[in-house]
């Protein structure tokens, strides 16, 4: 890992500013691999899911095109945020193109209808708990680093033949609390409690160092893991 | 790798949370990708090498950018802690010296609750810390052995709240709190462990081959507030308070507080006030948060105490119980209620707030059996102002009050004191003990009563200093203290009890009516007490104290002092009458209005105070006898009386040579004095003269000092010069000066040896009114028995009378 650390796909792409194939290359699997915080940010944006997914195909499409987005500076930082700076100025883009071609200019229609009383659709009272677009892309972020290491690790455990091991032991990664005793789950695996402690443990030493390459991907600057990092827990934190 | 389908479960059911905050703790080996490999970790036979001086017993643990060795020494026979950093990083340019210098800082840190560090350097390549051995566990294995029940929990707080308070004072940030770094030793005691290594190690975070490997930070990512990840430089000793906040809040409820995450109140048996405390510590601004590590203690005390079983006490009115307001000032907290023993050790709590109250208080306000504080109300109270059965202070009130400006109280003490029995500077009561004392019975030196025992008796309240004189006249407000007495045990009773109810309030128990009519009932017994003592006190004046009429009893030297009992009182023609050359006097004596003074009383006086004849060699010159009446007439006093026309000018047809000057010295009523002038003669008296009166009364001001050998010139006084000393043909000493000035009366008093002070006897004096007197004062001792003498002087007043002449017999 450490060999390769200078050499993460955010960093080919940002030095590169995707100019060149292999850096092109990678930015195509970083956005594929991030396309869910595209969504939720769009959702969270007041899109429809339909209209999301359909903007996301779309902002992907512009970016790996090369058309890069004017004024989001991929040689600053990492990969989260220019993404995000780049996915504002593109909704924003996108809006403002929207609402030109409406005759209506800057205001939207509302129906005044006789089914406003269902659920989903009229007028709602405005939740202060939701989050703010930032916030669930920062937070779908995060949640997509964590699936991308889990992913990683059981490909990597089902790959050796221990599928079962993943399956039975995942529950350990988030802790001790709510797990069933690890009596029962040895028993399940064939083994000893002593090699069942050991297995769990090796399972969330691979789990950390899995987030920690898939974080390492995303950042260019030295000493940006750990901030990174830090940034996804108070992302996840809800700010 | 797939992209994830938002329909499926990408997390496999797991909380991303919790999942991403056990990715970012390390387990107890420090195990995380980025800690120290296994091929960094120096072996044991390495160490060895490395430090000769030490026996290496073994590992005891080996974390992300250290391992840390149970070593001793043999020299001091100790088990020491030996930590030893990687090699590459004292390869590292600069490293050692800038470890040197912070270990040199960390070395200075001695506090019970720190891990001492007893030696620090480079050796066999490897930078070192010597440390304190502490034979127990981290607070991480602790929590993993068992969870923490609040109790355990918020003991061990105060513990390291004064040990990162101490640090913080010595300018030292730990920078790295974490259960790993709390350590609890076999005899339960708390330390924190690797102050300031996070900042020795962290600085080489420039290092990209040392970044890669920084698992410690990685690891410790929960336990580290915001700024620091923000703002490392900026950091400052409230990102330790964070940390201490997530230790705490991980303590009460096993958990991070990672995302939406519950209050403290929720997960553990804690009340609602800790989750106050718990957020405030977590706030992202650190301004929100507590202050200082203090502050922190305070409020997780004051918290800590309305929780649980504590609560059950207060039901009962007269319970031990504990309240603490979360709020704080300067540090403590704004209200600290304590009363009754501490249920677990059973020994007296001590009330200390900014408002204390308690059978102890200690406080800026402070009311309690024992009350120390600014203002102390109490059973004993010590302070500034202090009120209370004892009190003691700058000013205190009380049965027994000891106040070094001013005491009020039963028996008190103090510069100014005022009380049944008085003792002070200026003092003031039944019995009155002091420099300055009024009262029933009085020993002082000057004083002023019923029984007076002092070198000057004053026979009025005006001769008395004037801060005697408020003394008395703020005597019969001491009612007022009553009066501030009403809020006072009101504030006494109420607080405590408005405490007791919210603590129920809190606890969710309903407050009981009982209290407030028994609180209605000790308001109106107070009340009631203080109507009666105000009854009693009111009416009783410096009056019933002070003589009546004339006559204290003096001691010691008979100096008249001079008095000042109605200075602005002009004297008083009393009687008077007129008698022809030749002739002697004869009865009646006139009064002012005319009529004969023939009465009882003043006959006697009369006959006392006349003075000797006079005689001139024209038998028609008459003369005129009058007396003057002034309650400040004293044995030293002159009188003169020019007589004039009613236009004020020269009386015509008469002897005006003949005129007399009358002192007080030998007559036995000095407040009346006699004179005689020559107002006509037979056939040509006026029918009605002015009067132009002089005399010297009223308290004498001390002035130079001569010795009595003195045998030059000294001048005494702007109009006054010293003129000689000697013995008279009698054998007696005299003191004789010159004068110029005729608004001041001046006098000598002999010092004698061994000190004694001698009034002057006969007083003389020759010269011309206006254009320089000699006069002269003589003693009744030699003058070798006199070391010196004290010059006094006083106001001559001049006042302009008349009266009709009264008929010749």
């Amino acid at each position: 890992m450490s060999a390769r650390f200078h050499e993460t796909r955010w960093t080919l792409v940002s030095r590169s500013k995707g100019d060149d194939a292999v850096s092109r290359a990678a930015l195509g699997e970083l956005c594929e691999a991030y396309y869910a915080p595209v969504v939720a940010f769009l959702r969270r944006d007041g899109r429809t899911e339909d209209a999301a997914r359909d903007l996301a195909h779309d902002f992907f499409a512009r970016l790996l095109a090369g058309g890069m987005i004017a004024g989001a500076d991929p040689m600053l930082g990492r990969f989260r945020t220019y993404l995000l700076m780049a996915l504002k100025r593109f909704a924003a883009d996108q809006r403002e193109r929207a609402n030109a071609a409406k005759r209506g200019g800057g205001r939207g229609h509302v129906a005044i209808g006789a089914e406003t009383t269902e659920a989903g659709t009229g007028w709602q009272i405005a939740d202060e708990r939701a989050e703010a677009p930032d916030a669930a892309f920062d937070r779908q972020w995060a949640i997509t680093v964590l699936a991308r290491a889990l992913a990683t690790v059981e490909a990597e455990l089902r790959g050796s033949g221990k599928g079962d091991h993943f399956d039975v032991l995942k529950p350990w990664l988030t802790g001790d609390a709510g797990t069933p005793s690890q009596a029962e789950a040895a028993g399940r695996l064939g083994m000893g409690e002593g090699a069942l402690k050991v297995a769990i443990h090796r399972l969330r030493k691979r789990f950390r160092a899995a987030v920690k390459a898939e974080i390492a991907q995303t950042v260019s600057g030295e000493g940006s893991v750990e901030e990174e990092m830090a940034a996804l827990i108070a992302a996840l934190c809800g700010g | 790798m797939n992209e994830p389908s938002p329909d499926s479960d990408p997390l496999h059911g797991l909380n991303p949370e919790a999942l991403l905050a056990a990715a970012a703790i390390p387990t107890e080996d420090g195990g995380a990708g980025g800690s120290l490999a296994p091929g960094d970790l120096p072996s044991m036979e390495e160490i060895a090498d490395a430090f000769p001086e030490l026996e290496i017993l073994g590992l005891i643990g080996h974390g992300g950018m250290s391992a840390v060795f149970r070593a001793r020494q043999p020299k001091l026979d100790r088990l020491v802690a030996l930590k030893v950093l990687p090699q590459s990083l004292a390869a590292t340019e600069g490293f050692t010296e800038r470890f040197i210098r912070e270990g040199r800082v960390l070395a200075r840190l001695s506090h019970p609750h720190v891990v001492a560090v007893h030696d620090f350097g480079e050796s066999g390549g490897f930078c070192y810390l010597v440390m304190e051995h502490v034979d127990g566990v981290n607070l991480r294995q602790a929590m993993r052995a068992g969870r923490f029940t609040p109790e355990q929990a918020l003991a061990v707080v105060p513990a390291l709240c004064d040990a990162l308070q101490f640090a913080h004072s010595q300018g030292v940030l730990h920078r790295d709190i974490k259960p790993e770094n709390i350590l609890l030793d076999s005899k339960g005691r708390v330390k924190i462990a690797d102050f300031g290594i996070a900042k020795i190690v962290g600085e080489e975070g420039g290092d990209a081959a040392l970044l890669t490997r920084s698992g410690a930070r990685l690891g410790t990512a929960p336990y580290m507030a915001p700024e620091q990840f923000e703002q490392p430089a900026s950091v400052d000793h409230r990102a330790d308070i964070y940390s201490l906040g997530v230790v705490l809040y991980e303590m009460l409820t096993g958990e991070l507080p990672i995302g939406r995450f519950a209050p403290p109140s929720e997960k553990a048996d804690v009340g609602g006030g800790m989750d106050e405390v718990v957020f405030r510590a977590l706030e992202k601004e650190r301004s929100r948060r507590q202050q200082s590590a203090e502050e922190f203690k305070t409020q997780v005390a004051g918290v800590g105490t309305a929780s649980g079983s504590c609560l059950e006490g207060i039901s009962r009115p007269w319970s031990p119980f504990e309240y603490r307001s979360r709020r704080t000032l300067f540090g403590m907290p704004l209200l600290h209620v304590v009363m009754g023993r501490d249920p677990q050790t059973g020994r007296t709590r001590e009330a200390r707030g900014f408002f204390a109250f308690g059978d102890r208080a200690r406080g800026v306000v402070a009311f309690g059996g024992i009350a120390r504080g600014w203002l102390a109300c109490g059973g004993m109270a010590i302070g500034g102002v202090a009120f209370g059965g004892a009190g003691i202070g700058l000013i205190s009130f009380g049965g027994l009050a000891v106040g070094l400006l001013l005491a009020l109280g039963g028996f008190s003490v103090g510069g100014l004191s005022l009380g049944g029995l008085a003792v002070g500077w200026h003092s003031m009561g039944g019995s009155a003990v002091g420099w300055h004392a009024i009262g029933g019975r009085v020993f002082a030196h000057q004083g002023m009563g019923r029984h007076v025992d002092a070198v000057h008796v004053a026979a009025e309240l005006g001769e008395m200093p004037v801060l005697t004189q408020w003394l008395a006249s703020i005597y019969p407000y001491q009612s007022v203290l009553g009066y501030l007495w009403v809020p006072l045990v009101g504030i006494m009773y109420l607080v405590p009890w408005w405490t007791r109810r919210r603590l129920r309030a809190e606890s969710g128990g309903r407050f009981q009516g009982s209290a407030s009519s028994k609180a209605a009932f000790w308001f109106v017994l107070a009340l009631a007490m203080i109507a009666a003592v105000s009854k009693w006190v009111l009416p009783y004046s410096p009056k019933n104290f002070l003589p009546a009429g004339r006559g204290p009893s003096v001691a010691g030297e008979a100096i008249d002092e001079g008095s000042a009992k109605a200075l602005g009182r002009i004297a008083d023609l009393r009687f008077l009458r007129l008698k022809q050359n030749g002739t002697d006097w004869s009865w009646p004596v006139w009064n002012r209005d005319g009529d004969p003074a023939d009465d009882a009383e003043s006959m006697p006086l009369i006959e006392a105070s006349s003075g000797g004849d006079v005689e001139t060699e024209n038998p028609e010159d008459c003369w005129l006898q009058l007396w003057f009446e002034h309650p400040d007439f004293d044995r030293y006093s002159q009188l003169e009386v020019r007589l004039v026309s009613l236009k004020g000018r020269a009386l015509e047809n008469r002897d005006a040579s003949i005129c007399s000057t009358a002192w007080a010295a030998s007559q036995p009523a000095p407040r009346l004095l006699d004179f005689v002038a020559s107002p006509g003669r037979v056939g040509s008296l006026p029918k009605e003269v002015g009067l132009q009166c002089r005399y010297g009364i009223g308290p004498w001001k001390l002035g130079r000092s001569v010795p009595s050998d003195f045998k030059g010139q000294m001048a005494l006084d702007k109009g006054c010069h010293f003129a000689a000393v000697g013995t008279g043909s009698d054998g007696k000493a005299f003191v004789a000066w010159t004068r110029r000035d005729d608004d001041r009366q001046y006098d000598a008093i002999a010092i004698l040896k061994g000190g004694r002070r001698l009034g002057s006897g006969e007083w003389s004096r020759g010269g011309v009114e206006g254009e320089g007197r000699v006069e002269k004062v003589s003693f009744a001792v030699p003058l070798d028995e006199i070391v010196s003498f004290q010059m006094r002087s006083r106001a001559i007043q001049t006042v302009h009378l008349s009266t009709v002449l009264p008929p010749l017999p």
